[in-house]
């Protein structure tokens, strides 16, 4: 099977795949930084505080440590599928699975 | 009794659009059951010959993964624990792309060229061992079992809630109740006919409904599911902002209040007295008012000896204005007579107990955890394991096995970010208001969602609608029920069953799938019977199992050429096993069902970086993977 099936774009669809993969765990980690790091200090804090301080009925912390960045992977995820994976002529199904 | 939005006439109209939705599902599956005609039973029975386009990939990807625990699960803990659940599911901001996008094109190729259905059975090829396709597929029906439990948990829940004051259930329920008080295990006093009904009918629909249909039929309903959710989702959110007063004097009365105590009510009756789940008690002393809640439904009798009997409660010590409003509306419909008592404090919560402000920060109240629900540690935690448990899940691994070309998978990841982003942050919204609104669910926090959709559509005037907002974590449980039982069925036929018989018939094969759908509903029913209390437990045990097992196996069968049949073993096996030693140690430490966190981070944690440490030591020690399957994945890796 290995031989005969063999594509000539294989192994340019693997590394293709294996650059949008970094891709992807860059950007978790960024998003990581920004909830975790932001939420750790604004959201434990807040208890504290006497009042509840809040951004159109979300606490503050909240708005600034998950909803805005909500927003933001929003518009990333559209801009990375949409203009940075790259498509891949899909394999061919074997004859008796058809 | 316990609300006035669970009044017969209600239940009525909700049952009815309920049961159409149903109807609904069962034609879709039909249909798709006709549609298999001439094609290769198992290409288009487990994966619809591959051919997915973005609506239907994007929305049956979206609805397996919006389970129960999305539906009942979650809401239970945004009614706990309050805001902090936004931090807790922070890691969703970047699930499309990371879950979806991490493996999937890559997985799509490789099932293609290898022509594989299942998981077990594309890492068998691509290694070439059948061991490495044997041991995936005992760890993915052990650990995929344990997702199921919940499921079915959760929908003989909701049909619960919805059926409760129809008067020919109400009688049914009587009857089972009466025939099973002599049987043990789920007899005797604690035998809960409701429940074992709903449960039967759950089974019994999703079971024939996946049977009959296969993957076509999953991803047809999942489709009206995902629909059915989103606009449940934000119906429920209109009608909690307007009857809570705007979502600002939600938050500002979340923030005064504080978490309950569990204590227990002594009393003294004239004649045997039963006390449902949910009757509010009220204590006034020194110009103070506290109100206490029955846990679960009660019987209290004279005593001989005059020593009372005792009732478990909650205590809102502290009460706001909104909550005592609440709570006085549904003091004023109760119908069981005064009684008089005396209440003793047991135990309040280790984190936040008097404290005001825990309902609107982090790390959140717990009962049970001094440094509170989410400290900061876990939060990290499930920021990665929302994600990289996703992505390490079998039942979504199937799914992307079935996208047609890497358009619709750009398309769908863009689909399915939209899609999410409108139902968790609303989720958020609506129990947050729930809080505001039916006080006192503590006691039972797994029913605040169909409770609020049937108190929100009650007030509004529209009991009717209960029923298509209670169809959305229906639909959720549904659609995740039916996707894991067609995961067993072709990983039992494929990787067990054919491995064993390779010649045998399609009409055998279909016979064994049948067969292996319903045996597999059949043990999770019997395996319900007593259902766990902790639903978002057993969601958590099971996925952080499954993707303990697969996440790093499968990451490396995709992306690693080095990766040997041997390590990949010995990756499933580490990482499974150290995430069930580490509940198990758990429930000899704690005594019940659930994780400890080691060093404060979460067992999946450690899972992954044993499944991971343990692959890459095993691939140096063991005999390397055939250079023809090598280059057959991988191409000409030089050059």
């Amino acid at each position: 099977m290995a031989d005969a099936n063999q594509r000539a774009d294989t192994g340019a669809s693997f590394r293709q795949c294996l650059l949008e993969l970094k891709w992807m765990v860059v950007t978790w980690a960024v998003f990581f930084a920004w909830v975790i790091g932001y939420s750790s200090v604004a959201g434990y804090s807040a208890a504290e505080q006497a009042e509840v301080q809040m951004v159109w009925g979300i606490p503050r912390w909240v708005f600034y440590g998950w909803l805005i960045p909500l927003l933001v992977a929003n518009v990333f995820t559209i801009w990375f599928c949409l203009c940075k994976m790259q498509d891949e002529p899909m394999e061919e199904l074997p004859e008796d699975m058809i | 009794m316990m609300l006035a939005a669970s009044a017969e006439e209600g239940s009525n109209a909700a049952l009815v659009s309920f049961c159409i939705y149903t109807l609904i599902v069962f034609a879709l599956a039909w249909l798709a059951g006709r549609k298999r005609e001439g094609k290769s039973f198992m290409n288009e029975y487990f994966l619809g010959s591959r051919n997915l386009g973005m609506w239907a990939f994007a929305l049956t990807y979206a609805a397996t993964s919006a389970s129960g625990g999305s539906f009942m699960g979650f809401p239970a803990k945004i009614y706990t624990y309050g805001w902090v659940m936004a931090l807790w599911i922070g890691g969703y901001i970047v699930v499309p792309l990371v879950a979806m996008g991490l493996i999937s094109k890559r997985l799509n190729q490789v099932a293609r060229k290898s022509g594989s259905i299942t998981v077990p059975e594309m890492m068998r090829k691509r290694l070439g061992s059948p061991t490495v396709g044997q041991v995936a597929t005992v760890f993915l029906v052990f650990f995929q079992f344990f997702f199921l439990l919940a499921q079915f948990k959760a929908g003989a829940k909701i049909m619960t809630t919805l059926l409760g004051d129809v008067s020919v259930f109400v009688a049914a329920k009587g009857t089972i109740e009466s025939v099973l008080q002599p049987v043990p295990w789920i007899g005797g006093s604690e035998a809960d006919g409701a429940y074992y009904l709903c449960l039967l009918v759950f089974a019994v629909s999703v079971v024939a409904c996946t049977a009959w249909g296969g993957f076509r039929a999953v991803v047809w309903t999942d489709v009206m599911q995902g629909m059915v959710m989103l606009f449940g989702v934000v119906i429920l959110l209109g009608l909690a902002l307007t009857q809570v007063g705007g979502l600002e004097n939600a938050t500002r009365e979340v923030a005064k209040m504080v978490p309950p105590e569990n204590g227990v009510l002594r009393m003294e009756v004239i004649e045997k007295t039963k006390l449902p789940q949910g009757t509010w008690f009220k204590l006034e002393s020194d110009q103070q008012v506290k109100y206490l809640r029955v846990k679960k439904d009660t019987e209290v009798s004279p005593t001989k000896e005059g020593g009372g009997n005792e009732v478990d409660v909650i205590c809102m010590p502290k009460p706001t204005d909104a909550e005592a409003k609440a709570i006085e509306s549904q003091l004023a419909k109760q119908t069981v007579a005064a009684i008089p008592f005396v209440y003793q404090k047991e135990s309040g919560y280790k984190y936040g107990e008097g404290k005001q402000g825990v309902y609107v920060s982090a790390p959140g109240p717990s009962s049970t955890e001094i440094q509170g629900f989410l400290p900061v540690m876990m939060a990290m935690c499930f920021f990665a394991f929302w994600p990289f448990a996703g992505s390490g899940q079998p039942s979504y691994m199937a799914r992307q096995m079935a996208f047609k070309d890497t358009v619709t998978l750009r398309r769908s990841i863009v689909f399915v970010m939209i899609y999410f982003s409108l139902i968790y942050f609303p989720l958020i919204i609506i129990f947050t208001c729930s809080r505001v609104l039916l006080p006192g669910w503590e006691i039972d926090s797994d029913r605040i969602m169909p409770e609020m959709a049937m108190y929100l559509t009650s007030n509004a005037g529209a009991p009717w609608l209960a029923g298509l907002l209670l169809a959305a974590p229906f639909a959720a449980v549904m659609s995740s029920v039916d996707s894991f039982l067609l995961l067993f069925s072709s990983s039992i036929t494929r990787d067990v069953y054919q491995q064993k018989y390779p010649d045998a018939s399609e009409a055998k094969l279909k016979k064994v799938s049948f067969a292996v759908t319903i045996i597999m509903g059949v043990l999770a029913v019997v395996a319900v019977l007593k259902p766990p209390q902790f639903l978002q437990d057993l969601i958590v045990f099971g996925s952080g199992g499954l993707a303990a097992s697969f996440l790093m196996p499968v990451v490396l069968m995709l992306y690693w050429p080095r990766l040997t049949p041997a390590a990949s073993v010995a990756g499933m096996v580490s990482g499974g096993f150290t995430i069930g030693a580490i509940y198990l140690a758990g429930y000899f430490i704690n005594g019940r069902f659930g994780e400890i966190n080691l060093f404060g981070l979460h067992p999946f944690i450690w899972a992954v970086a044993v499944s991971a440490l343990v692959s890459v030591i095993a691939v140096r020690f063991s005999k390397p993977t055939d250079p023809k399957l090598v280059e057959n994945y991988f191409g000409q890796l030089k050059g």
